[in-house]
């Protein structure tokens, strides 16, 4: 049982009474005594309804004695300045006043940070040698922004919020905007710069929520793995992980990744920014990156060829264009492959209108059988010799005006292919699906092993031992 | 012209904000000695609230998420002013938490008791808690206003506080003797 010494201790605590190191102490010893702390939180229960009933009492007798006056002015014709009410009613707005205030403030903020779905809450501000991959918002510099996605590919762009919170995306980065307040990037960085009307803005990404509470932030997202890695430059952000409880709080200069881990917040002096762009995950130990031994595309249109792109396309009335590419796997264990992709770095081939032709959706094929002894001068045929059994390894698609950028497949499919395939010789085919919407639509094209800049067409593979 | 199911997110957040406010309150009054200062992180705690609605998980206790944003804008407080060491542990403020949960079934029944026991106050004693909490006096400025000295204003509201604590209990067991 609590003595009155010690409930005495506890009101001067709640009542600000106490000094820094009496503070200190009873704080001490509050951490054993789960008695004292029932007993202070019903005790701060009563603090905080005497405050409204004691204030409540307050304004209504100042109602009253307002009243009174008023009549007694209309009685006596008199009129009267009184400049001590304001004064006096401002310092009275401690509790009862501040809950009004409170609640209406709430309310303009609950209209101010959910908008309806159809309504903007952002402005896409600047943008700087920007190319935008498909998405459902207007890329136009001064666009306003409602619900929806950005899809940078190359470039820098500068979204406001009407909050006040100001977010440099950095290329390749992809962004949802949920309101004022709110987004979530799932790929690339962020650069973030949070006046104190933003305070709280939020980024989610598919492992953490970062929270911030008035600073310049980054926060990168790896695409692959969803991983996140957030360093402030200025000020202090809360980053929150999204699978579990676990918080940490990082300000100026310090920096932590989730991913697997929930990393802690990390000191580095002159530390720079991990973007997660440069080093794809299948360059960790264990993937290979194998070149193509042979390609080749099929439909060669007299003056409209490439000697280094492999062009593709899906006329309406003919001029289809399919790639065939070859790749020796004699240095790979096939059956211990796990993961594999097949990466291809598109690029503007200068033939046909990219206006007339919709989201394109590419399918990638592995050829079976012997169908793999073909040589590169199919290039000069319609056709592809025979008619070879292909099996459906993955697609992809490009979005409608984009012309460069690598795209790749990485499914079971693909890998299971390789691993069923008899001999270490692998061929694949690439159609793309869909036709051009007029004649004269856009060709599309990547780099063949001949491109003198452009990445060739690559083979990645991860097996459960690096190689034999 | 306001979407319905958005009229509806409002009326929630104003219901439940209204039942959670006095815990919040005590609990952001008991982490942080100013009142100005504990002032203003109860509003900001308001406006994270709002801000942060849409994440609330309606099968769990408001009182306790909002208890939960309140404690990191305290944390928050103490970091900006420098002054951490004399700040509640996490642990500290999780169990004062706890017991501000745990009696918000009981609330508007003692703030309603409250307004019968001031009643009965003497004078004297009403015009202390006036002081205190109409006007946020310290015991030193009311001592002056009294005549009195700041130990003994402390006092004074210690057995007044007292007073009013028997007089609710006694109110809510319906055995007034006040």
């Amino acid at each position: 049982m609590l003595s009155d010494e010690q409930k005495r201790v506890l009101d001067l605590l709640l009542d600000g009474e106490l000094s820094d190191s009496e503070r200190a102490v009873v704080l001490e010893d509050l951490e054993s005594d789960p008695e004292a702390i029932d007993w202070l939180a019903g005790r701060a229960m009563m603090h905080v309804n005497l405050h409204r009933a004691i204030q409540r009492r307050g304004i209504e007798a100042e109602a009253k004695s307002t009243l009174k006056l008023t009549k007694s002015a209309r009685r006596t014709r008199r009129t009267r300045t009184r400049t001590t009410r304001p004064a006096r009613l401002s310092r009275r707005m401690g509790i009862g006043m501040s809950i009004a205030a409170t609640l209406v403030a709430m309310f303009i903020l609950f209209v101010v940070s959910r908008p309806p779905a159809d309504q903007t809450f952002a402005t896409l501000e600047q943008t700087r040698a920007a190319l935008w991959e498909s998405g459902d918002l207007s890329t136009a510099d001064g666009s306003r922004l409602a619900q929806g996605t950005l899809r940078l590919a190359e470039g820098l762009a500068t979204v406001r919020f009407d909050s006040g919170a100001e977010v440099v995306l950095e290329a390749p980065a992809t962004l949802t905007l949920v309101d004022a307040m709110n987004c979530t990037l799932t790929r690339g960085t962020a650069v973030s710069d949070i006046p104190d009307s933003a305070l709280g803005f939020r980024i989610k990404t598919p492992s953490a929520d970062v929270v911030d509470y008035g600073t310049i932030f980054a926060v990168s997202v790896d695409e692959g793995t969803g991983g996140t890695h957030t360093q402030v430059i200025e000020g202090r952000v809360q980053v929150e992980d999204a699978n579990s409880d676990e918080v940490v709080e990082l300000t100026t200069g310090q920096h932590n990744t989730v991913g697997e881990t929930f990393g802690e917040a990390a000191d580095d002096a002159g530390y720079e920014h991990k973007t997660f762009a440069v080093e794809p995950a299948y360059l960790e130990p264990g993937w290979v990156m194998l070149e193509p031994t042979k390609d080749a595309y099929t439909g060669r249109v007299p003056g409209h060829n490439s000697e280094v792109m492999l062009l593709v396309k899906k006329g309406m009335e003919g001029g289809h264009r399919i790639a065939y590419i070859g790749f020796d796997l004699e240095d790979i264990n096939q059956k211990r492959i796990e993961e594999a992709e097949l990466r291809l770095h598109f690029a503007p081939t200068g033939f046909g209108l990219a206006s007339l032709v919709p989201d394109a959706t590419f399918s990638v094929y592995g050829m079976v059988g012997d169908d793999a002894d073909w040589d590169e001068s199919i290039l000069h045929q319609r056709r592809f010799p025979g008619d070879p059994k292909v099996i459906h390894v993955g697609s992809f698609t490009v979005p409608q005006g984009v012309q460069k950028g690598p795209f790749s497949v990485r499914t079971e499919a693909l890998s299971k292919f390789l691993r069923d395939h008899k001999t270490s010789q692998i061929s694949f085919r690439v159609m793309r699906d869909t036709v051009e919407s007029n004649i004269g639509g856009l060709v599309h094209g990547f780099a063949s092993r001949r491109h003198p800049v452009l990445p060739p067409p690559t083979l990645v593979v991860r097996t459960d031992e690096a190689s034999k | 012209m306001t979407d319905p199911s958005e009229l509806r997110a409002r009326e929630a957040l104003t219901r439940l904000w209204i039942e959670a406010e006095p815990s919040v309150r005590a609990f952001v009054f008991t982490s942080i000695s100013s009142f100005a200062d504990a002032e203003d992180v109860v509003q900001k705690t308001a406006l994270t609230v709002t801000r942060r609605f849409d994440e609330y998980d309606p099968s769990r206790s408001f009182q306790a998420w909002a208890i939960w944003l309140a404690k990191s804008r305290v944390i928050d407080h103490y970091r900006v002013s420098g002054r951490q060491k004399l700040r509640m542990s996490s642990a500290l403020m999780d169990s004062l938490a706890e017991s501000l949960i745990a009696r918000q079934a009981e609330q508007s029944a003692r703030a309603a008791a409250l307004e019968q026991c001031i009643e009965k106050l003497p004078d004297k004693s009403k015009r202390l808690l006036k002081l205190k909490y109409e006007e946020d006096a310290s015991a030193k400025e009311i001592a002056q206003v009294m005549g009195s000295t700041a130990a003994s204003v402390r006092v004074m509201l210690h057995k007044v506080r007292n007073l009013l604590a028997d007089c609710i209990s006694l109110e809510l067991a319906g055995e007034n003797q006040c």
